[in-house]
């Protein structure tokens, strides 16, 4: 009988060993709120949240090759007893190859960014203006430290409401595919925080990533709003002066959506409405998801690798499949 | 491609995002989901019949 209910550990341990996907997100699995999916006797796990009549699945089957299929089988039989539909986000090139083949109609969705640090610099007039940024922001008295002490989460908890507070009244905590902080997955993580005055006013959260490109992943950041620039900025270059000192190979910024939508990254079968939506939601999506500003900042550090995501329906593609992604991860 | 197909795939494209905002208001409403999962296969289907996708958007 297929389980449903298991702690984080076992989880974590799948993302550790069955990394052949490379999601650069993988951590994510492991967030409290998540829902999973085993079979008995049989190594890798299914990540998922119900929302609605869809199960939206996170990534692909964190699983061996040996049990990857069944998994996947086993998990859409089980949605379509329970009446379910199945909407997969964040598969990676060859989970989608899989789900193509499995009768999901597969469409690109966005894409992630990474850094290959072991010959970053911030020389150069491309980085002029970064260097200028944070620079001021030391100057102006910002100091940055990596901390494990949890008594910096209020202040942090309250650096977050005052950043949701600046979205506007309806604004909501985005959930599922956005990291987290302070929970018993904390000691895998690095939180470096920004001060001015030994006060928070900003930090940003690394969750690990495993794999043939194995590094830390810039995840959860907010900070303040504040007269002072490049607070962000200098708490990143912080950090990864930091990882360069430890032969870290790479910083992963994540998965934005809408970005990196080229008709070359499609597999044969996708749908073409479905290609031409994601391009329209990229040049008009801002009140859908801010996907402009989030990669105006990612290409503030010149990332070497874009990494397309894909969406699979299981069946063709969804309007209302589509919606179930946000509303999985609280956006409405 | 004409322009009365191309005037077509705007408006199936428009339908399509005005379908989504719907669908995100009403997300249990499964009329309104199938309405809206048939403006993406309109658009699918113009398209397809087109021959076009690089361009549109």
């Amino acid at each position: 009988m297929a389980s449903t209910v298991i702690a984080a550990e076992p989880v974590l341990a799948a993302i550790q060993e069955f990394t052949q996907a490379d999601n650069p997100s993988a951590f994510l699995a492991v967030s409290g709120g998540n829902s999973y999916f085993t079979l008995p006797s049989r190594p890798g796990v299914i990540v998922y949240r119900r929302s609605g009549r869809f199960l939206v699945q996170f990534g692909g089957p964190f699983a061996p090759p040996e049990s990857y299929r069944d998994l996947l089988t086993a998990f859409v039989a089980m949605a379509r007893e329970e009446g379910l539909e199945v909407v997969a986000v964040q598969l990676q090139r060859a989970d989608a190859r899989a789900y193509a083949t499995a009768g999901f109609t597969v469409n690109q969705i966005g894409a992630s960014w990474a850094v290959g640090l072991a010959d970053f610099s911030l020389r150069g007039t491309r980085f002029m203006q970064l260097r200028n940024k944070v620079s001021r922001s030391f100057r102006a008295g910002l100091t940055v430290v990596e901390t494990t002490d949890d008594r910096y989460y209020p202040w942090l908890r309250e650096i977050d409401q005052v950043w949701l507070r600046g979205k506007g009244e309806h604004a909501r905590p985005m959930e599922f595919l956005i990291g987290q902080y302070g929970d018993a997955m904390q000691p895998y993580r690095r939180m470096f925080v920004g001060l001015i005055d030994e006060r928070p006013v900003g930090y940003i959260s690394y969750s690990p990533v495993y794999g043939s490109r194995a590094g830390w992943m810039h995840d959860l950041s907010r900070r303040e709003p504040s007269r002072v620039p490049g607070i962000m900025e200098a708490i990143n270059v912080t950090a990864i002066e930091k990882f360069r000192a430890e032969d870290v190979a790479w910083l992963h910024f994540g998965f934005t959506p809408f970005t990196g939508i080229q008709p070359e990254n499609e597999l044969p079968d996708h749908d073409p409405g479905f290609h031409q939506f994601m391009r329209v939601l990229w040049t008009h999506g801002e009140a859908v998801y801010p996907a402009r500003s989030q990669l105006a900042y990612k290409e503030k550090w010149a990332p070497d690798l874009v990494i397309p995501e894909y969406v699979g329906f299981l069946g063709g593609a969804s309007v209302a499949g589509f919606a179930h992604i946000f509303r999985a991860c609280n956006a409405f | 491609m004409s322009g009365t197909h191309e005037e077509a795939i705007g408006a199936a494209l428009n339908r399509t995002l005005e379908m989504f905002a719907a669908v995100c208001a009403d997300p249990d409403n499964r009329e309104l989901a199938g309405t809206a999962d048939a403006a993406l296969a309109e658009l699918s289907r113009l398209l397809r019949a087109g021959g076009a996708e690089g361009a549109v958007a």
